[in-house]
């Protein structure tokens, strides 16, 4: 079971539109020795998803909001709230819970810094950061955020996780044919089960020499 | 500006430091304020008037010896614990929250495999 100080929640769109920017965080997430948590890891029918979700923000101290899908839903014709939604929760959390909940922090990520104020202005004073929609730049984010909100100096530097993530991703074709997977169909636990195994396996000492 | 411990009970000298190098830090609630020690030890190493000033003297400390920072509620229970305990680049990867098709075991044997065969 993860531990609350080494959780964090991961809030973003689901979609093949975001999956770049959404593997590159999860992979930084555990470069930096934390975990993340997100309503995809329970793969439970009979629970209600709300709970689900309302589960994981409280036993994660950190959080990662990335509220970058404001578009009209091209089959629904009305925009998306889940983001907004789970990110108010987290925030609620913070502000009425008590003991550790009070100190959750929270990152909230758009693709452009300043596009939150036509949207949802009120989260105007919090740590909002822009991955301009790439995936390097979503990594190098994430990192820099969790340095500061856990005063870890354990963490790698940003450039030596993306140059990580890289040479992850050059190799995970190879290593899901090894493994009987297709990589294109990797499921969400099965994607973070190779990160935390590649990672594990690849001491940084030989990454950095090759 | 470094926050001054109300009193110290004992000086940080080098010798002694170097008996205790691997002994986490907590930073406890005490009748005069807060106060900063290394695990099992009796002895504090600084009585402080906020918890805040115990914090930033006792992750000093952590940050120094490489070791754990364990900071206490007001009722004593562990409020927070954060690792000093590697150099930047050796942090420890968690495993993940939730099983997979296949296990950690033989993800980094393939990864061991693909390495040697290169």
């Amino acid at each position: 079971m993860a531990k609350y100080s080494d959780s964090v929640f991961l809030n973003c769109p689901f979609d093949d539109q975001h999956k770049p920017i959404r593997l590159a965080i999860l992979f930084a997430i555990f470069d930096c020795g934390f975990v993340p948590r997100c309503a995809l890891e329970v793969d439970d029918g009979t629970d209600v998803r709300f709970e689900k979700i309302k589960r994981l923000i409280s036993s994660s101290r950190y959080g990662i909001h990335d509220i970058c899908r404001t578009e009209i839903d091209a089959n629904t014709a009305l925009p998306r709230f889940n983001m907004p939604l789970e990110l108010g929760v987290f925030l609620a959390a913070k502000s009425f819970g008590i003991g550790a909940q009070k100190q959750k922090s929270c990152l909230i990520l758009d693709r452009d810094l300043y596009r939150y104020r036509n949207f949802i202005s009120d989260i105007a004073g919090h740590d909002i950061r822009s991955h301009q929609n790439d995936a390097d730049q979503a990594i190098i984010q994430v990192r820099n955020w969790l340095g500061t909100a856990s005063g870890r100096v354990t963490l790698p530097g940003g450039r030596a996780i993306v140059t990580r993530y890289r040479r992850f991703m050059a190799e995970l074709p190879d290593l899901c044919a090894d493994l009987n997977l297709e990589a294109d169909e990797l499921t969400y636990s099965d994607y973070i089960n190779l990160v935390s195994g590649w990672l594990s396996a690849s001491p940084l000492v030989t990454l950095a020499t090759r | 500006m470094e926050p001054q411990p109300l009193r110290h009970r004992r000086a940080d000298n080098g010798a002694r430091r170097q008996m205790t190098t691997k002994k986490n830090i907590h930073v406890v609630p005490h009748r005069s304020g807060w106060v900063t020690r290394r695990e099992s030890s009796a002895r504090s190493s600084g009585v402080y008037a906020t918890q805040h000033e115990a914090i930033r003297h006792a992750r000093r400390l952590a940050m120094q010896d490489h070791t754990e920072l364990v900071i206490h509620n007001r009722d004593g229970r562990i409020q927070e614990a954060s690792s000093y305990d590697s150099s930047p680049g050796k942090r420890t990867v968690k495993p993940a929250p939730v099983a997979s098709r296949v296990n950690v075991t033989r993800i980094k044997r393939a990864v061991k495999k693909q390495r040697a065969g290169r």
